[in-house]
């Protein structure tokens, strides 16, 4: 049990901040943002003690979160899901003023922006050019082609570009 | 704003990071059952290894006896000299914890007031061990300071129950509670002894509900039958704290 509480000990330590970030971006509260991902870890550790086979503990803990952010907005009733695609994410109002504080207003600006794309938009952006992750990682979690996140992140740009064109 | 440039504002998002004190309190939530299991251990070693040398002194020659028992009680005033720098998690901790409950058999006082000064204390360790960043100290700490928080809502509920105090008194106290669970909040961490605050609660309803119908027997100002209305909102909803800090403001 000691040697699977190090692992994931690991998995918290070089997971904690991209997780929290991509919780962060999708709901632009600090606390509900550390609320939901301690959740995530806490599911990610229920998971991971019962010795399920985990292959790839990032992604998985990228569904958890992913997944635990549209039940929030269920709850709260923000979101009419019709179907996983097209889910628009609205940020809770006023954004946080501490980071208002250490965000240049130009990626304030971005903040702003990517809160109001498409969930799938959002998570392909943030992980590509945020978390560096891999394509074929990518694939992995929404359970695409890959060829269709290369569309995807394209496309998402292109909407980005829009929406703060607009604003 | 460019492609280029979007995606450098993109990679700039990188700044948004947590707090490191509400990381370091996550992960100790996570492995929170395993690290109290591993702390009863020890006390249960160090309780075993007491009693050993308890009968080895007894095996001794009377002289041998009386330098090992002066030894003894030179090393155990260090310990208890020592405990008292210990925190939950510590091996020594147990030690304060006893000495600290003596001394309130020793010099009396009521149980309300034991309990409240005990809870303050866990409450303070556990502020210091998320400042020091002692991780492995944490979840017991959070653990005592629960139980202790527990402890003084039960005390105060009784109070509240048996009419022991006046509705000053218990204001007084509740206020406490509440700015204690206010300093753990700034540091990210969220006790809460959901069971007995709702007893408290219930003790309170009675006690708010009296209050109410003796201030709108007497004669008020017009800003006071105001507050009076909040007051009875505040009951309405079952936020008897509020409501009972709210009266103790209109009784002054």
């Amino acid at each position: 049990m000691d040697r699977i509480r190090e692992q994931f000990s690991n998995i918290y330590d070089q997971y904690i901040e991209k997780i929290y970030r991509f919780v962060y971006l999708k709901v632009d509260s600090r606390e509900i943002a550390e609320d939901l991902t301690s959740r995530v870890f806490l599911k990610g550790w229920e998971a991971y003690k019962s010795q399920k086979e985990i292959l790839n503990p990032g992604a998985f803990l990228y569904r958890i979160a992913s997944n635990m952010v549209i039940d929030h907005y269920r709850e709260k009733g923000r979101t009419k899901i019709v179907s996983a695609e097209n889910i628009p994410h609205v940020a809770d109002p006023g954004a946080d003023p501490h980071d208002m504080a250490i965000l240049s207003s130009d990626v304030n600006i971005v903040k702003i922006a990517i809160q109001k794309l498409k969930k799938d938009y959002q998570d392909v952006i943030v992980w590509y050019y945020l978390d560096e992750m891999p394509i074929a990682d990518m694939a992995k979690i929404m359970d695409k082609p890959e060829g269709t996140i290369r569309v995807m992140l394209h496309r998402g740009l292109k909407e980005l570009k829009g929406i703060i064109q607009e604003s | 704003m460019n492609e280029k440039q979007l995606i450098e504002a993109i990679r700039k998002l990188d700044e948004i990071k947590p707090r490191k004190e509400w990381v370091v309190f996550a992960k100790s939530q996570i492995f929170e059952d395993i690290a109290e299991r591993k702390v009863l251990k020890k006390s249960f070693l160090a309780e075993k290894m007491s009693g050993v040398l308890d009968v080895f002194s007894v095996l001794t020659h009377q002289r041998k006896l009386a330098y090992a028992m002066a030894t003894l009680a030179f090393m155990i005033a260090g310990v208890f000299g020592f405990a008292q720098y210990t925190v939950p998690g510590d091996l020594l901790f147990s030690v304060k914890r006893a000495t600290e409950q003596s001394q309130t058999v020793f010099t009396g006082g009521n149980n309300l007031k034991n309990s409240l000064e005990n809870y303050d204390r866990r409450v303070q360790d556990l502020v210091r061990v998320v400042k020091e960043n002692r991780e492995s100290n944490i979840p017991s700490a959070i653990s005592e300071a629960k139980a202790s928080m527990a402890g003084a809502v039960k005390s105060l509920t009784v109070a509240v129950t048996q009419k022991n105090k006046n509705i000053k008194e218990i204001a007084l106290e509740i206020k406490k509670i509440e700015e204690n669970k206010k300093q753990l909040k700034t540091l990210g961490i969220d006790i809460s002894a959901t069971e007995e605050t709702k007893e408290l609660d219930d003790a309170l309803a009675p006690l708010v509900e009296s209050e109410i119908k003796d201030l709108e027997e007497i004669s008020l100002t017009e800003k006071q039958q105001e507050e009076i209305g909040v007051i009875k909102e505040l009951y309405d909803n079952g936020k008897f704290v509020e409501a009972l800090e709210e009266i103790l403001l209109i009784s002054n």
